[in-house]
């Protein structure tokens, strides 16, 4: 199931509620019309139950948020990004593939290792390219 | 901050500390349902409903209080992906601008500290 934005597992951490408050008003309700004890312990059983399945459910929920958290985390923890930047080249013809809606600078690593055709400016656009937002040729 | 204020924003804190009001009333009294009940047939019941319904509500109020702090940093952590993918594009846009000034690997990177 897809976590929230925020991280938290809603529904993981709801159907466990939902199961152990039954388990437990099941309990209840059995334990209730019985008058002798021996009888009502199984119930008390089953209420126990419900009282683990609820709070393993808390227990996961709470783990599976952590842990979300601390993969974010991660990959903000690099104290220093490396950011590739070619210098610009004026006279670097433009590059693209076939299929390809935006035109690259030749050494953009969106074209990497791609099969590429090499046609100036004015033929990118006519053929209905756009610069590449990020070598931005 | 107004309590209405308070409950809209913090939804979670606010549920979750009534949960944990409402799951120390239930204990409360279903210690005095038992306090008052002769037989142990007659406190089961109550041990039942009170005691584990209470020790229930405590759990889940206390898990939303938790979790409300998992998601106070989880905000955090979207600011700072914000302000950083701002700052990388700042950066880009001044290096292409800057032209052709790069001569060997190592100046054909941006460094940008994502600390503090």
């Amino acid at each position: 199931m897809a976590p929230k934005p925020s991280g938290f597992p809603a529904a993981a951490f709801a159907l466990p509620q939902a199961v152990g408050l039954a388990l437990i008003i099941a309990a209840w309700l059995a334990a209730r019309d019985d008058v002798r004890v021996a009888e009502q312990l199984p119930s008390v059983v089953l209420g126990v139950v419900g009282l683990t399945v609820a709070a393993a459910g808390n227990a996961a929920g709470l783990v599976a948020q952590r842990r979300r958290l601390q993969e974010r985390r991660r990959r903000l923890e690099p104290s220093e990004i490396r950011i590739p930047v070619s210098p610009r080249d004026p006279a670097a013809v433009p590059v693209a593939g076939a299929t390809m809606t935006r035109y690259h600078r030749p050494d953009c690593p969106f074209v990497a290792g791609k099969a590429v055709q090499a046609s100036d400016t004015s033929a990118q656009r006519q053929a209905g390219r756009r610069p590449c937002a990020v070598c931005n040729p | 901050m107004g309590f209405l204020r308070f409950v809209r924003v913090q939804w979670d804190r606010a549920t979750g500390a009534a949960c944990v009001l409402a799951g120390a009333a239930t204990l409360v009294a279903g210690w005095a349902q038992v306090s008052r009940s002769v037989y142990a047939s007659q406190q089961v019941p109550y041990l039942l409903s009170c005691g584990l319904g209470g020790l229930f509500l405590l759990g889940v109020g206390a898990t939303l209080w938790l979790s409300a702090d998992l998601r106070d940093e989880w905000r955090h952590l979207d600011g700072l992906e914000t302000r950083l993918a701002a700052r990388v594009d700042e950066l880009v846009r001044e290096q292409l601008a800057v032209g052709p000034a790069a001569t060997n690997e190592s100046d054909r990177h941006l460094r940008v500290r994502s600390g503090p």
